[in-house]
């Protein structure tokens, strides 16, 4: 059975803090596995952030749109927002990365920890991040 | 984010509880700079009971061990979490950083 979320978040500090939160009660409802959940948490901070960062926070229908979609098996998540076409320029693998740098690795670690990663260009000038995470065989959903 | 501030001999600890993401790595990085303008300039940052690491909190970390350098000064992370853990090596920092499993043994090699 897949279970579905889909949240709309105003591009503000204040999403973002609750965001983090609601991405630790959705990971551990998706899988008991704790590795698989931080992974979930991780992917999810990252793509919030960087949505967030690279938004267009001047529009006044600003907004971050999260859709989640899992069940046993694997774990799907799509972020959306209307901003700078940054993401896949900044896609760089973590051995690129110079170790002193203090930025830069979000989406490395998010190509690292998903089994897919997509960007795409909506019609609407929605940019759109579509991961993957394939979730361990043993993988009974908790109570939350 | 909370940060409890001691110091053990010449050694400032810091110890760090809760989310280091983009929203709490100011206050690490505005309470490593009070540490390094007081007389310590050797730092342990106590991550026992930070349950959550991302990106914005390496960048943090990253430049925290960059003003404790160029301050002449040392830093050390202990008790990482597992997953924690896991993150420093997938994003090669475990070789950037010292990390110790506890506090006595990072304070042991000052």
């Amino acid at each position: 059975m897949n279970e579905r979320v889909k949240i709309i978040f105003s591009c503000s500090a204040f999403s973002l803090a609750i965001a983090e939160e609601i991405f630790a009660i959705i990971a551990r409802a998706a899988t008991s596995n704790k590795q698989k959940q931080y992974h979930i948490r991780i992917v999810l901070s990252e793509l919030f952030s960087n949505a967030y960062l690279h938004g267009d926070k001047s529009a006044p229908d600003s907004a971050i749109e999260f859709e989640a979609c899992f069940n046993s098996e694997r774990f799907t998540a799509k972020i959306m927002n209307k901003g700078k076409r940054i993401a896949e320029n900044k896609d760089k693998r973590l051995e690129s990365i110079c170790p002193s740098a203090e930025s830069g690795r979000g989406l490395a670690i998010v190509r690292k920890l998903c089994d897919s990663v997509h960007y795409k260009m909506l019609d609407d000038e929605k940019f759109c991040v579509i991961i993957e995470i394939i979730l361990p065989e043993v993988n009974k959903a908790i109570n939350i | 984010m909370e940060i409890q501030k001691r110091v053990e001999g010449e050694v400032a600890i810091l110890s760090l509880e809760g989310r280091l993401d983009l929203s709490s790595a100011s206050l690490l990085k505005e309470s490593s700079k009070e540490i390094l303008n007081g007389s310590s300039k050797k730092m342990i940052l106590n991550m026992t009971k930070v349950d959550f690491i991302n990106s914005s909190g390496l960048g943090a970390l990253v430049s925290v061990l960059k003003e404790v350098r160029n301050n002449r000064g040392m830093m050390r992370l202990t008790n990482l979490a597992p997953y924690v853990k896991e993150i420093f090596d997938i994003t090669q920092l475990s070789n950037i950083f010292e990390i110790y499993s506890d506090e006595k043994k990072a304070l042991a090699n000052f």
